[in-house]
């Protein structure tokens, strides 16, 4: 279990015209790959381009339907992931693995076919790994405790120590601050240093030309290029990836209103975030403003401040005129929110009908008025008015009375923005402030910029939008400015025909003049 | 009618007459004669208008002990301490009576004695709704605990304050005025008014499941972060949803002394709460389905006794066997469906081949909210 | 103050805690895993008929092993229910204490018809460790049990090293606090969930067996009297590790050996006070410890 670094150890894995299909749809056609020791290889397309069936093939956790593999020039067959494990192929999976109440030693030891728990001999080969990889991790912490990147890195010490010499990493950054994937990416390279092989799942162009040797695309199933991503440049891979680029979103002069949200002086206190200090912070109808920050900078405490989920200790909140402080009054004063975490937000149990519906169907008559149902009349015209949203926003699929735990994640992510942005309000009265924290993550490109696109929109008919992102791409594609977080207080506050990315990001690291926002 | 209201009410139908089967193969297993047993049910059920009477007056207990608990199974509350709190609201309702005496007109006996059962339901169940909101103690194990306490209180009660001074073998009361006893409302059979109690809270919550307030549990029971922002308090929801609970498990002890037994024994529970719960979740908290679970589980028990008579050698306690059967068919049968919807759910066409997100047997409707219970356990 | 009865009120306890902790012991393993079993109290009951039914064909031990096997059965047949249909388990724990209660005295009545005289069994001998027995207060405290009492020195310490220092364990308890990942790294959660269950209701229905074949000789119908429930609380009260469980079933078992022994000792309290204080003192305890629980979590996290 226990890796050592020979060159003979070296593993190159290829596959050659793999094919994959779930039912009716033909998740894979006749792909091939190649990854090799020391080179970080992209695998890049959108979602249900068939990225994780690739690597669930290679990871012997999916079987193909047709095609070959070889390990080391050599046909191979892997019966499933304990045998790519003992090939010394491992996969790092998006949502990560490591169980959050047992330590990295005991993670590492889960999976050991012994019955007793040598704990000595894990902590021993994951000390060494962690020597000579350059990380440092605690390995005695349950692993809840530790921060994400930490627990990334955790999962990839665990990964090698297992002895894996070639990486498969699903969606690493998907969560990661720009620092932290920075530091992520400088590990993998170590690794490649030592003649790991790496495949690197992403669906981010920037990271393909930062980190990848070679970069292979898919679209739909197919493979549509392979090579070196040398001479690349990031329109060209982003062309292959989704064909016609979605349409850029064009930035109008937007009208600017009255205050819809407005933080004064507010203090706040949480343990997973830094606790708010101070911040004061204006939204105006039609302006969309941007909350850039390390993770963990108070984006989530902010956010959940604004939608009256979290409790303030000082200060005062007045959202589009109402000084309720609690979330069903920021409801009622037309608040809509999109959490970080979606599962927060999307009942699984009831059906997706129910779930556009749920305000109109849960809130007494009195504050009723703003959320009223768009979707009365007889039962089937409901039905069908909801479907037609469905396909609004593209969730798949769009069948109402399925119960909504049956989506999967992007499509309940698509949900979820169908209700706050529009099922839940009626049409005389649409949201008059959106709260938005991560809106796009782990969302492929066409779908995110749909979301963007539709924040837009809502600013447009007057809402104010709040919108937290560790993507500052995103930040500086629609916010009309840019509030940075350090530590809970707000460090910068950039108008956005000063934001520039290398602007932001030294706000961020707490480089930025103090009392910007004064 | 749908169809898959249709579907339902087929696998329902075939659960129990499978449960009869099973019933009638152990009778044969056992040397009697099926057959002979299947009389001996149908005839301790219809021989005489007082055993129809017996039917309808042991589903009224478990009928409104389980639809009281429509709200608090909903929320993910899993009370069982019904059984407890029927005996304190029977213990609260019998003190009253007794000492309001024979003087007192009828109506003000029917109605003190019913408020005095159900307020003395609700402090018990009160009792572990703010154990559960405070501290978060285990509702399922406080309330059974209480269960014990409450019957020692109460056999406390009938051995000294409330007891008669007649020489008797088992602790009990004098025999209640006679103007509180709730008279018959089909002659010549025990059926009081309690019948009719059952048909008015079965449509009281059938209308209830339509408001507001019952979206907003079944999100609580669900996504409790969520539901903050429906303006629902996880400390308002455990005490509501355990108040009434606590009122109707009360109103029953009332229910139980007044019309059925002229004294207070410390036997008055007779295990109706805990086949309230049982009926409550085989009627897959509907209203419909508790009232027809609650007729189902008490002509089992009258039934029964039937067979005892005609076999002259099965135990009545068959009906339990098949009560669990039925529980286990019923469960197994919904859980299936729920399945199926899922993987339904998974056929249909959508571009990306992502896996559903969350537990796979998800799905909508009241089974969730069932499914929801087992998952909290005992966090 | 009267010592004799003090000793006879430990012993006592011993005795009645054995049966919880047995039970107790599987159950630790089942919530561990993140499931409930409900059923303990039918799974028990079963145990104690199937016990000394067959404790009176073939002896004592033989029938301690089909008690046990009886457990595994009602428990297999959870299994089935809950993975197989996808039912519910509380629900399916909930009908299996009905099945087992119900069946049990069906079956008792079928072999000894009302108005026929209980049969009674030879139980496992009594075991005097030698000189310690002689030791006065713990000897006859400690050291003049049924064999079941010395095994479970054994068997606590065995399930104390099974979840702290084996592989197992950690599967268990990855499995009860985060499946997904724990099916990720590897580890097959629904065979954890099925395999624990049927350690819990071969430890349930042993319990039952101990009972009747154990130490009374005889069964009577509901001779369990909710002591499967109590096994919940217990195993909720020691925090789901097995000392805990150990202690919290001597403290619920103490107790109890005080109401039936108690009375002796001429208080003067009623005698309900004594029937209802084990229960009294469980809820305390559990109160005490969720509270305590409640604090610890909140320190650290104040959401």
């Amino acid at each position: 279990m226990v890796a050592s670094h020979q060159e003979t150890d070296h593993v190159a894995l290829a596959a050659w015209s793999v094919s994959k299909s779930f039912g009716a749809v033909q998740a894979l056609t006749k792909v091939g790959i190649d990854v090799q020791p020391g080179r970080v290889h992209a695998l890049v397309g959108e979602n249900g381009a068939g990225k994780s069936t690739l690597a669930k093939i290679l990871a012997g956790i999916q079987p193909a339907d047709s095609g070959q593999l070889l390990l080391n020039d050599r046909e191979v067959e892997i019966s499933g992931r304990a045998h790519a494990k003992s090939l010394g192929i491992n996969m790092v999976p998006q949502q990560l693995s490591l169980v959050h109440d047992l330590s990295l030693v005991d993670n590492l030891l889960l999976a050991s076919p012994r019955l007793r728990a040598r704990r000595s001999d894990a902590r021993a080969a994951l000390s060494r790994t962690l020597d000579s990889a350059g990380v440092q991790v605690d390995i005695d912490a349950p692993t809840g405790r530790l921060g994400l990147a930490h627990r990334q890195l955790g999962e990839i010490v665990v990964a090698l120590a297992e002895g894996a010499r070639l990486l498969i990493l699903d969606e690493p950054t998907a969560s990661l601050g720009p620092h932290e994937v920075g530091g992520l990416f400088a590990h993998l390279r170590a690794l490649c240093a030592q003649g790991t092989a790496i495949l690197l799942i992403t669906h981010r162009v920037d990271e393909v030309l930062t980190v990848a040797d070679d970069v292979t695309v898919l679209s739909h199933g197919h493979q549509v290029f392979t090579g070196p991503t040398e001479g690349l440049d990031a329109n060209r891979i982003a062309h292959l990836m989704v064909g016609e680029l979605p349409e850029a979103i064009a930035r109008a002069p937007r009208e600017r209103g009255d205050a819809v949200l407005t933080l004064t002086e507010v203090d706040a206190v949480s343990d997973v975030d830094s606790d708010l200090q101070q911040v004061s912070l204006e939204v105006r109808r039609g302006e969309i403003v941007g909350v850039a920050g390390v993770a963990g900078s108070g984006q989530n405490l902010l956010a959940e401040v604004a939608v009256g989920i979290a409790p303030t200790q000082a200060g005062e909140v007045v959202r589009a005129g109402s000084t309720a402080s609690d979330a069903s009054g920021a409801l009622a004063a037309g608040v809509a929110w999109i959490p970080d975490h979606r599962a927060d937000a999307v009942v699984p149990g009831m059906s997706v009908g129910e779930n556009l519906t749920v305000y109109a169907a849960s809130v007494d008559p009195a504050p009723r008025a703003r959320v009223r149902t768009r979707f009365s009349g007889r039962r089937a015209q409901a039905v069908a008015a909801q479907a037609a949203v469905l396909t609004e926003y593209d969730v798949r699929p769009h069948d109402p009375t399925l119960a909504a735990g049956n989506l999967s994640g992007g499509n309940q992510q698509k949900l979820l923005v169908a209700r706050e942005l529009d099922a839940a309000w009626s049409a005389e009265s649409p949201a008059s402030l959106v709260v938005a924290n991560g809106p796009t993550q782990g969302m492929d490109l066409r779908a995110s910029q749909a979301i963007r696109a539709r924040l837009v929109t809502a600013a447009e008919r007057g809402a104010g939008v709040l919108v937290a992102s560790h993507d500052l791409d995103e930040l500086l594609d629609i916010a009309d400015r840019v509030v940075v977080l350090v530590g809970g207080r707000i460090a910068d506050d950039i108008p956005a025909d000063e934001a520039t990315a290398a602007r932001i990001g030294r706000a961020m690291s707490g480089l930025a003049r103090a009392g910007a926002n004064s | 009618m749908s169809a898959a209201t249709l579907r339902r009410l087929t696998t329902i139908i075939a659960v129990v007459l499978g449960s009869f089967v099973a019933a009638g193969a152990l009778i044969a297993l056992s040397g009697a004669n099926p057959l002979v047993g299947l009389q001996g049910f149908v005839e301790g059920i219809v021989a005489s208008p007082y055993r129809f009477g017996e039917l309808l007056v042991g589903a009224v207990p478990i009928g409104i002990v389980a639809l009281t608990l429509i709200p608090a199974l909903r929320a993910g509350i899993f009370s069982i301490g019904a059984e407890g709190q029927v005996a304190i609201g029977a213990l609260a309702s019998g003190a009253v009576m007794l000492s309001l005496g024979d003087g007192v007109p009828a109506p003000v006996h029917w109605l003190l004695g019913a408020l005095a059962g159900a307020l003395g339901g609700a402090i018990c169940a009160l009792l572990p709704a703010f154990l559960l909101e405070r501290w978060g103690v285990n509702e399922i194990l406080s309330t059974l605990l209480l269960n014990y306490i409450a019957a020692g209180f109460l056999a406390f009660s009938l051995r000294t304050y409330l007891g008669t001074e007649e020489n008797v073998a088992t602790p009990q009361s004098d025999p209640l005025p006679e103007s509180a006893e709730l008279p018959a409302l089909i002659p010549q059979t025990r059926a009081h008014v309690g019948v009719l109690l059952v048909i008015v809270i079965a449509v009281a919550f059938a209308w209830w499941r339509r408001t507001a307030s019952a979206t907003r549990i079944a999100v609580f029971a669900e996504r409790p972060a969520f539901a903050r922002r429906l303006g629902v308090s996880r400390a308002r929801t455990i005490y509501r949803t355990m108040l009434v609970s606590g009122l109707g498990a009360g109103l029953v002890g009332y229910l139980q002394l007044a019309g059925l037994n002229s004294r207070l024994y410390t036997s008055v529970t007779g295990g109706v709460g805990f086949s309230g719960i049982a009926v409550a979740l085989l009627g897959a908290l509907l209203p419909a389905g508790i009232v027809v679970s609650a007729l189902l589980f008490s002509a089992l028990t009258v039934g029964a006794a039937g067979i005892q008579s005609a076999t002259g050698s099965i135990p009545s306690s068959i009906a339990d066997v098949i009560k669990a059967v039925i529980l286990l068919g019923i469960a197994g049968a919904m859980g299936a469906t729920s399945r199926r919807e899922a993987r339904r759910a998974a056929q249909l066409p959508r571009e990306d081949p992502e896996p559903p997100d969350g537990r796979p047997d998800a799905s909508a409707g009241e089974n969730a909210a069932i499914g929801q219970l087992g998952e909290r356990g005992t966090s | 103050m009267n010592s004799a009865l003090w000793i006879a009120i430990a012993a006592g306890a011993i005795a009645l805690a054995t049966p919880l902790i047995i039970a107790g012991l599987g159950e630790t393993l089942v919530e561990r895993a993140g499931r409930l079993n409900l059923g303990i109290e039918g799974m028990m009951a079963m145990g104690a008929f199937v016990g000394i039914w067959a404790a009176s064909a073939v002896g004592p031990w033989m029938g301690l092993l089909a008690a046990l096997a009886a457990g595994v059965v009602m428990a297999a047949a959870m299994n089935l229910a809950v993975y197989r249909f996808g039912a519910n388990e509380v629900v399916v724990g909930l009908a299996m204490t009905i099945l087992g209660l119900g069946l049990s005295t069906y079956l008792y009545l079928m072999w000894i018809p009302a108005g026929e005289v209980n049969r009674s069994v030879e139980t496992l001998p009594t075991v005097s460790l030698g000189p310690l027995a002689d030791v006065p207060v713990l000897g006859p405290v400690l050291f003049q049990h049924d064999i079941m009492v010395y095994l479970l020195v054994p068997l606590v310490l065995g399930f104390w090293a099974l979840m702290r220092h084996t592989t197992v364990g950690l599967r268990i308890h990855a499995v009860g606090t985060d499946p997904e990942s724990a099916r990720l790294r590897g580890v097959r959660v629904e065979r954890v969930g099925r395999g624990t269950l049927l350690a819990g209701g071969a430890m349930a229905g042993l319990a039952g067996g101990v009972i009747t074949a154990g130490s009374i000789g005889s069964f009577t119908p509901d001779i369990t009297a909710g002591r499967g429930y109590i096994v919940l609380a217990v195993v909720i009260m020691g925090r789901l590790s097995p000392l805990g469980v150990t202690g919290g079933s001597l403290l619920f078992a103490l107790f109890q050996s005080f109401a039936l022994l108690g009375q002796g000792l001429g208080l003067g309290l009623p005698s309900e006070v004594y029937t209802t204080l084990p229960y009294v003192v469980t809820l305390v305890v559990l109160v005490l410890s969720s509270r305590a629980l409640v604090r610890a979590r909140l320190a650290p996290m104040r959401a």
